[in-house]
């Protein structure tokens, strides 16, 4: 039991001890419920300048007096108080968080899970819930110029009962104090989460942590999350390379993620959900994060999804259920997923393991199959196609954000909140149901983020049911049509609307999208040239159909199935010509703008390993 | 002669498939010397390990442990499994020292380890290999091919090597399977009424190792050791 006291000489006294970690232990305090104090260790100052140092930071948090709870429930352990022992500052004041478990208790699925125990109803929109929370989170931080830094799975506590995260360790953060401008830099950090450019930092006192690297960060959580726990850098080596002689760190730097590029000597294993089962959009927001190399990494940091993007991207797939854009497994009913997967991706995970004793792997080249081009006319036999779907499926969101939106305008033309303002009042918008709320915990009152849309028991909260149409919805064609969607009782017609394909097959679900076309992926590559950062946002078959785009134009046929159907599915496509007497005779008729861009497309194809 | 019924089992899948792991195994000694207060506070050791586990849940999710006991044979008292499985097993004792045997198999049971995480993707730290034991070895017609393999695997950093000497231990052999050009041969000492303590101090030991990424440097910072330990070089 020790006295402390505060900055304006308020009296703490210290009574049990909640934990301790490398730097600090937590006291519980006499007298008080719902604060604690985290006393520094002496050697956390190795000299005074450390500790002077310290103080002003506290200091400057205090003045930022950013509110740190949100609907009742606190997101982050932000300093309440600074604690003096003779006039040398040894701690702070935080508010207590009531839990044990930690993000990482969510990634990890299975039969002994924690996640099992807590929540027994636990599926993958749970994860998504809480992928969707930690985005918010972040956003919210950011918007007080907070950078989180030290993002790793041990400072992200889990609030089981209001089903959301909490970060702590906020006295880590990267802060610049908001009356005299100094700057506190984040000091440390974890290596298997840091973004590329802090990995050649040696010493993380010298790195820069930025908004940009919380992003980082913020991707690898919400790829476990949704991922069933994989590491997006990890894999199968396959060149025979011991895996503990590859530093994780050179994964990185390297941009080796196989999940969104084909990376040469490194597989998916078989174990692992396949990238292809996320939606669309989500594996988009990935890509832009992950699918960069060694040479390309610095350029790709301004690329990266943010955690605004996240947010809206996340939030649809959150939403209680019947919600449209998610399944639920006939055989299984814990297996949730999203619509746009013709089987069941966790059934299918089951039986890959169960299968093999010693997993065989499926390397990407499997995933992406005639990866190479038509032009090498591979004759293989034709593997699912993941190409069609994206399209309808984005159509069918497309569809079912317009009419939620057309809906909102008419009923609620008054108001023209963009849903970003929405979005940070916890006390308005920002609706998700948490997971807690899902299992009929009738008190979620205080959280107005929990309150799940379709709950009438909450009809006083004012949730965005469908709020993704933001400026920041990579949804193509709702670019400006910024707006909420209505509150939770009003939201039924829009339930009702889109019940039928809820419940409906797939091929119902992409029935509905019939009018959508596919355009060009690269627009205009006959009419000017194409400049090579506009290959960077695509993904390798997207690439190998631009290329291949330009002899379409011409009439060229196509060998390849898949890249055969997907002209086909487009309006301006007439084939005409056979492959090889095209190849021969006619592609001298292209222009100067076709014969560069073919030239670009191929040499970055090239680069990238794609052949 | 055995006293213990052979008593293998088998290992178990690994788990949290895409979390970066560290395989460690405990050498462990069970000669005749340890009869008394020291076996009895190595088994209590060997729960108090598993408790101490239990309180860091990140570690607990990443570590794997397999106990290999040792007197004239050698004896797989539980094989690889994830920390979260751990089981303490009960020991008794007899016999002689079959350290160097012991080494061979301890590197075995790492080198089959690390093949399943290879073959499933698992990403994993340098694996550690704890010794306990209160005496020197009595096989030592295997000491130089066990040692060299030991110092090889060190200076290639496939292995930490952890001794921890008990009671009247022979430090300076126990040193002598670091490879020489190592600069501090650290061997632990634990008095056999300490050993609780001790384990305490080795699964500490593991989180810093799941929280905290080796490859950035050389050297493995290790939580400070409690003060009835005392570090001798
Ligand atoms: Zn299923």
């Amino acid at each position: 039991m020790a006295t402390y006291y505060g900055r304006f000489g308020t009296r703490y006294t210290t009574a049990g001890q909640l934990g301790s970690g490398g730097e600090g232990t937590v006291y519980t305090l006499s007298g008080y419920n719902s604060i604690v104090a985290k006393i520094y260790k002496d050697s956390r100052f190795p000299d005074g300048n450390s500790r002077a140092v310290m103080e002003r930071k506290l200091k400057a948090m205090l003045a930022m007096n950013v509110p740190y709870t949100v609907s009742g429930v606190p997101r982050f352990a932000w300093p309440q108080d600074i604690l003096y022992e003779n006039n040398v500052m040894k701690g702070f004041i935080m508010p207590e968080i009531h839990t044990k478990y930690k993000i990482y208790d969510m990634y990890r699925g299975g039969r002994n899970a924690v996640r099992e125990k807590l929540y027994p109803d636990y599926t993958w929109k749970y994860s998504v819930q809480f992928a969707y929370h930690l985005a918010w989170l972040v956003d919210y931080l950011h918007s007080y110029n907070i950078v989180i830094g030290d993002f790793n799975q041990s400072n992200i506590a889990v609030d089981v009962q209001s089903g959301t995260v909490v970060i702590i360790d906020c006295d880590s953060f990267d802060i610049r104090d908001p009356i005299t401008g100094e700057h506190f830099p984040c000091t440390v950090g974890l290596p298997e989460m840091l973004a590329p450019e802090l990995q050649a930092v040696g010493n993380l006192s010298q790195a820069a942590f930025t908004k940009s690297s919380d992003y980082f960060s913020l991707a690898i959580h919400i790829f476990r999350l949704l991922m069933d726990n994989a590491d997006p850098f990890g894999g199968v080596i396959t060149t025979g390379a011991s895996m503990s002689s590859i530093p994780a760190n050179q994964a990185i730097c390297n941009g080796e993620c196989a999940y969104v590029r084909n990376v040469p000597g490194k597989k998916i294993p078989s174990w692992s959900q396949k990238p292809e089962m996320l939606p669309p959009e989500i594996l988009g927001l990935f890509r832009r994060t992950f699918d960069y190399t060694a040479l390309t990494a610095k350029k790709n940091i301004s690329r990266r999804a943010t955690a605004y993007d996240w947010a809206m991207a996340l939030q649809p797939y959150g939403m209680a259920e019947p919600n449209p854009l998610l399944k639920r497994c006939p055989v299984n009913r814990k297996h949730v997923y999203p619509a746009h997967n013709r089987r069941c991706p966790w059934c299918e995970q089951e039986a890959e393991t169960k299968t093999q004793g010693k997993p065989a792997v499926k390397t990407a080249a499997d995933r992406t199959e005639n990866k190479t081009t038509d032009r090498s006319r591979q004759k293989k036999k034709k593997k699912k196609n993941p190409w069609p779907g994206r399209f309808f499926r984005a159509a069918v969101v497309s569809a079912l954000l317009a009419a939620a939106y057309r809906y909102y305008t008419v009923q609620e033309s008054g108001r023209a909140e963009k849903a970003k303002d929405l979005f940070w009042e916890g006390q308005q918008g920002a609706a998700i149901s948490a997971p807690a709320s899902d299992s009929s915990v009738p008190n979620q009152g205080n959280s107005a983020v929990s309150v799940p849309a379709s709950d009438s028991s909450a009809p006083n909260q004012e949730n965005s049911a469908v709020s993704a149409s933001a400026s920041g919805s990579p949804v193509p064609n709702q670019g400006n049509s910024a707006g909420p969607a209505p509150a939770s009782s009003e939201s039924l017609p829009l339930q009702e609307l889109l019940a039928g394909k809820a419940d409906g097959s797939d091929d119902e679900l992409y029935g509905t999208a019939e009018e959508e076309k596919t355009e060009y992926i690269l627009e205009g590559s006959d009419s000017r040239y194409i400049a090579e950062e506009e290959l960077y946002p695509l993904t390798q078959q997207e690439i190998q159909l631009a290329r291949n785009e330009i002899y379409a134009r011409h009439g060229r046929r196509f060998d390849t199935d898949w890249i055969r159907e997907h002209f086909e599915g487009t309006d301006w496509y007439t084939p005409q010509y056979d492959p090889d007497y095209f190849d021969q005779n006619l592609t001298a008729e292209f222009n100067e703008y076709e014969k560069a861009n073919i030239d670009v497309i191929t040499a970055y194809e090239e680069r990238m390993g794609y052949y | 002669m055995k006293i213990m019924p052979q008593f293998i089992k088998d290992p178990l899948p690994v788990t949290n498939l895409g979390e970066r792991h560290v395989p460690a195994v405990l050498l462990v000694d069970r000669s005749g010397s340890m009869s008394g207060a020291p076996i009895a506070e190595l088994n209590q050791g060997l729960i108090e390990f598993g408790n101490a586990l239990q309180e860091d849940q990140l570690a607990l999710g990443r570590a794997e442990i397999c106990i290999i006991s040792f007197e004239s044979n050698v004896q797989t008292e539980t094989s690889f499994r994830p920390a979260s499985e751990y089981q303490a097993p009960t020991l008794s004792v007899g016999g002689l020292t079959a350290l160097n045997e012991a080494i061979e198999a301890g590197l075995d049971a790492i080198e089959a380890r690390k093949e399943e995480y290879r073959s499933l993707g698992v990403s994993y730290y340098r694996p550690w290999l704890f010794l306990l034991t209160d005496g020197a070895p009595t096989d030592t017609e295997k000491e130089s091919a066990a040692k060299s393999r030991l110092q090889e695997a060190i200076r290639d950093k496939k292995v930490v090597y952890m001794p921890m000497g008990i009671g009247s231990a022979d430090t300076a052999k126990l040193q002598s399977y670091y490879p020489p050009e190592t600069a501090a041969k650290t061997v632990l000492k634990a008095d056999a009424a300490h050993f609780r303590e001790a384990f305490v101090w080795l699964s500490s030991s593991l989180s810093v190792i799941s929280n905290s990424d080796p490859t950035m440097t050389d050297t493995v910072k290790l939580p400070p050791t409690p003060s009835i330990i005392t570090v001798g070089i």
